[in-house]
């Protein structure tokens, strides 16, 4: 099993080893290009802050169009020590050269004569290795067309071991810890999308969008059959949408849209077995899983023969192969109105109709190997599955300025989906008692299902809003909203009233103070945690004394419970913050922000567990009945604070630079239901400190030096894992050219 | 019935509220008065009234030269050509200009009340973003301008004051933290956008969210393979939502999960204690301090499947 973590693990030993070598390497191509430009230097104007568009000095004319250009190259060099795979979950930034941004702006000194667009800008950053990578076009002609597009491709490397890790008794012989996490992804998103709008300024106006979003790469997944095996999981799904759309204008301040949406998905992930980390007498390879603990006495009593051989008779895969493609399509079509025509009162609607199917034909899925609990030594399943969701949603909302200082508003949101399934499975079933023997008899069955989950929601929301002064504003409001769910035979009503009020108020020109409160009393929760009673609080504030000094601050409280007999759930979430910004002019200017939340929630619950936890509380005799003798109030504290400050200085005409901390510490609590659980991420810090210069060498030629450090620690125990804390050292050295 | 009369009572009385208020204080709205005059005029003003911004240009030159930087340019275009630029927003200026630039004769955005600015900006932009007026933004006076800047913008595209995030952490400061957390979406790295999940102009959902094209969660837009529909559904991520389980911004737990441990987590809803609710209680097999703690190792498709009604795959 371990061998079988290091396929994806191992990446990042790789890339540690590309950074040491990586390291020398880059400094050498900071250097020369350093002193390369150094060698250029002469006297030049500041250049715009990193990512801003170019602002040279003077308008440089390109074909009739007023252009400005940037390109920043240079690369990364990166040290770090500890948990690699965790650094890659979360930073995941490694040597080598990028190019680092780059962005164009075209605008037609004269529009009339500019034939195919007359505003084009286009900007990127992260290319060349860097996890995230993103690029924007816009382009745009007047009253003919306006084009936005995007494309975002993010790489996840994702190991927090902890996370689906069965934890393995360190005294198992022999002990083999789960060292990655079973679920580890490293998966690469890309997502792109088009919008054109076409006669943006006439009454009657289309448009087109296009969005693809993928995301595929290989990652860890786990099935049970018998025992748990480890697969290696080719993760590919995708959708496109298509949209297409009109804007009619009949009559100043009144618009009337249609929208057709499009969107088919394909799920195309499959799945396979790896871990085949131990041979059977006969050579065969053979995973026995990734909970394999002689303390459980899994996945047998005795899972090896003295030789070393794994026993035949124990649960095992030999061979796992899932497939189970799955097409979607979603087409939707959506109706809108605005008008603000009619004196005193604005309206706007939706009305949205959704129809979704979901087609899964060839679901395939063989097992081969041995389930002790079945006698089972192979399985075949095939079969197909079809899905159906009927989704409509109507909205409407109409505000009536009763008089210049009174404005009531309405809205009426409805939304029903009904959503079916139904599926048909042949399962083929070899009986056997040894893995060194060839599946025996076939016994086969077919199997249909046939599920339906439905809404259906209807919430109106009336609020009154009266301005007292110019600078004081009252809003109260009442909410009421019913839910009928209905899953099969099951109908779960319920009714929820909630009153709103707000205020916004404004002392001072500089002084602007928000205060919300929203209760909400509900008859019928669906789930144990969903509130019975909500109420929220929040204040928001911000002062600017002066337009170079600003503060500002919040605190947001929401209690919520559902606190009814052998649940009371309790909830809260509070939150205080508080920024501060001083840029008192262009030498210097100081952020800082501070922020404390406490997230906390306890929630009656009963468990088996063996040994059991000191925590562990008697059960009542409903969940002793059950098999699940002790009981947990289900605590959990999250308590966290956050610090950051950062400092942007031009102490020299040609010299900036910049620093700052940032820090996030959790020094959270839970109740433990499993001996060998720990908090891990739960006490923890994650910081990383920077600080860089930008020197202009001449007119358009910077250069830069960047360093940023992560660090992230955790508190003790680790559990039966490596340890995830780590430290990262990342020097980015840059030339910036813009023209 | 009930709550139809509560709330005809509601706006009754603050109906009246609103008339005694009027008649006992006349000259608390003068500000308003003023701004609102400025409006009016401006809406009622005659063709004689624009002056045209060649005229602005002799004393605003900076301004009038930056607007070629902006998208506002286009009402140029308007009427075919013959539209107009500054007086578009500022209202005829034939005025301020005869009384030699008498700041109080041209529609002053800077010292006019939020509701009017957003009155001005929405009489074009109300197409596109008819909630405003009822978001949450709208009802806090959180006004046009608040973002916005047509003549001082860092962001291009929407002339936004400062660009995103950190536009929005100016006064979402309990926000900004949770971007700092170990599991966070990408928003400081610059991958997301506040406005990829929240329209800050407001829709019909709650917290200003937006919804996928096809009315679900905006969250499926990205993470597609929990769409559905399922034969098996988990119900909760679709009758209470992702962040029954999920926090939306950052966590310190991975997968953005709202606790440290998945079985904690599961067992919240899944408990023998379970009387009024549909969710099955855990099977007296699953013991926490064997192979059965970490969930989600069996039930891998907790979003939903086609194929096992246990969520195994």
């Amino acid at each position: 099993m371990t061998s079988a973590f290091s396929l994806l693990s191992g990446l990042s030993g790789l890339r540690s080893d590309i950074s040491r070598t990586g390291l020398r390497a880059m400094a050498a191509i900071g250097l020369a290009v350093a002193v390369g430009t150094m060698a250029r230097a002469q006297q030049a104007p500041p250049q715009a802050p990193p990512q801003a568009p170019a602002p040279a000095s003077e308008e440089k004319v390109i074909g009739g169009y007023v252009t400005h250009q940037s390109l920043e190259l240079g690369g990364h060099i990166v040290e770090q020590s500890g948990s690699g795979p965790m650094y890659n979950t979360l930073v995941n930034i490694h040597s080598g050269p990028r190019i680092l941004s780059q962005s164009l702006t075209m605008r037609a000194k004269d529009p009339s004569g500019a034939k195919f667009f007359d505003n084009l800008s286009t900007s990127s950053f992260g290319y060349g290795g860097d996890p995230i990578n993103v690029t924007v076009l816009n382009i745009s002609k007047g009253r003919l067309y306006d084009f936005r597009g995007s494309f975002r491709r993010n790489r996840q490397y994702f190991d927090y071991n902890l996370l689906a890790n069965p934890l393995i008794p360190p005294n198992s012989n022999p002990f083999v810890p789960a060292l990655s996490s079973p679920h580890l992804f490293n998966t690469v998103r890309r997502v792109t999308d088009l919008n054109l709008t076409l006669a943006p300024l006439s009454r009657l106006s289309a448009r087109f969008g296009y969005n693809h979003n993928i995301n595929q790469g290989p990652s860890y997944s786990s099935v049970h059959v018998g025992t748990d095996a480890l697969l290696l999981q080719n993760w590919r799904n995708s959708t496109d949408t298509w949209t297409a759309g009109v804007d009619w204008k009949p009559v100043p301040r009144t618009t009337f849209s249609y929208d057709q949406f499009i969107t088919y998905y394909k799920g195309d992930t499959n799945w396979q077995l790896a871990g085949l980390n131990y041979l059977l007498s006969n050579g065969t390879p053979v995973s026995l899983g990734v909970n394999l603990s002689s303390v459980w006495g899994t996945p047998c009593s005795s899972p090896f023969n003295s030789n070393g051989t794994v026993n035949p008779n124990c649960n095992a895969y030999l061979a796992y192969q899932r497939y189970e493609p799955i097409r979607t399509l979603f087409p939707t079509e959506q109706f809108r109105f605005q008008t603000s025509s009619m004196s005193r009162l604005t309206m706007n609607g939706r009305l949205l109709y959704n129809d979704t199917t979901s087609n899964g034909k060839n679901f395939y899925e063989l097992f081969n190997g041995f389930s002790s609990r079945s006698s089972m030594r192979q399985s075949i399943t095939t079969g197909s599955s079809k899905a159906q969701r009927v989704n409509v949603n109507g909205d409407f909302g109409v505000t009536w300025q009763v008089t210049p200082k009174l404005s009531v508003s309405d809205v009426y949101d409805y939304w029903y989906y009904r959503q079916s399934g139904t599926n048909v499975f042949t399962e083929t079933d070899y009986t056997g008692s040894s893995m060194l023997v060839p599946p025996g008899n076939p016994t086969s069955g077919t199997t249909t299902d046939y599920q339906i989950l439905n809404q259906k929601t209807n919430a109106n929301t009336i609020t009154s809003a009266w301005d007292v002064t110019a600078r004081a504003r009252l809003s109260i409001g009442y909410r009421y909203r019913s839910r009928t769910i209905t899953q099969l035979t099951d109908v779960v009503p319920i009714h929820e009233n909630w009153g709103l009020f707000g205020a916004a108020l404004r002392p001072t020109p500089q002084l602007r103070i928000n205060l919300n409160f929203d209760g909400m009393y509900a008859d019928n929760a669906f789930t144990r945690i969903s509130p019975r009673q909500l109420q929220h609080y929040r204040v928001r504030a911000t002062y600017q004394p002066r337009p170079w000094l600003s503060f500002s601050g919040s605190a947001n409280i929401m209690e919520s419970r559902n606190n009814v007999t052998n649940v009371n759930h309790l909830d809260h979430n509070r939150s205080f913050s508080f920024g501060t910004s001083i840029a008192p002019g262009e030498k210097w200017s100081l952020d800082m922000s501070y922020g404390y939340s406490d997230i906390y929630s306890t929630t009656l619950l009963c468990y088996a567990s063996t040994p059991p936890p000191p925590t562990a509380g008697t059960a009542p005799p409903i969940c002793v009945s059950a098999g699940t003798p002790y009981k947990s109030d289900g605590y959990y504290n999250q308590p966290t604070q956050y610090g950051s400050f950062g400092v942007v200085s031009s102490p020299l005409k040609r010299f900036h630079v910049n620093a700052g901390y940032r820090i996030s510490a959790v020094n959270g609590a839970t109740t433990f239901m499993n001996v060998r659980q720990v908090n891990g991420s739960l006490q923890s810090y994650f910081q990383s400190p920077y600080a860089g210069v930008a020197w202009d060498l001449e007119q358009q030629w910077t250069w830069k030096a960047d360093y940023n450090f992560y660090g992230y620690g955790e508190g003790l125990p680790i559990g039966p894992t490596l340890p995830r804390n780590f430290h990262g050292n990342i020097i980015t050295l840059a030339v910036r050219y813009a023209f | 019935m009930r709550r139809l009369l509560l709330s005809a009572t509601l706006v009754t009385l603050l109906t009246l509220l609103s008339g005694v208020w009027r008649f006992s204080r006349v000259s608390g709205a003068v500000d308003d008065k003023q701004q609102a005059g400025s409006h009016q005029k401006a809406s009622a003003a005659s063709t004689d009234d624009y002056v045209g911004s060649e005229v602005c240009e002799t004393c605003h030159a900076e301004a009038v030269k930056k607007f070629a930087d902006n998208p506002h340019w286009k009402l140029s275009l308007a009427h075919e050509g013959k539209g107009v630029t500054c007086e578009a927003c500022h209202g005829a200026g034939k005025e301020h200009v005869e009384s030699g630039g008498d700041v109080t004769k041209i529609f002053q955005f800077s010292k006019a009340a939020p509701k009017v600015v957003d009155q001005k900006c929405l009489a074009c932009h109300g197409g596109a973003h008819p909630n405003f007026e009822r978001s949450t933004h709208g009802e806090a006076n959180v006004g046009c301008a608040s973002c916005h800047s047509v003549h001082a913008f860092k962001s291009e595209e929407k002339l936004l004051k400062v660009s995103q995030p950190k536009l929005c952490y100016t006064c979402h400061t309990d926000i900004k933290p949770a971007f700092a957390q170990p599991f966070h979406h990408k928003v400081d790295e610059g991958l997301v956008s506040c406005s990829d999940c929240h329209n800050p102009h407001g829709t019909f959902k709650q917290k200003q969210l937006r919804s996928s094209v096809a009315g679900d969660a905006v969250c499926v837009k990205c993470h597609t393979e929990t769409a559905g529909p399922f034969v098996y559904e988990h119900p909760p991520v679709k009758t209470e939502g992702c962040t029954s389980c999920h926090f939306p911004h950052g966590s310190p737990n991975a997968r953005l999960l709202n606790r440290s441990n998945v079985n904690t987590l599961c067992l919240q809803c899944h408990s023998a204690l379970n009387e009024s609710f549909t969710a099955p209680g855990t099977p007296s097999f699953h013991n926490m301090a064997n192979q059965y703690q970490a969930c989600t190792v069996c039930h891998t498709q907790i979003h939903g499947s086609n194929s096992n009604a246990a969520f195994f795959h």
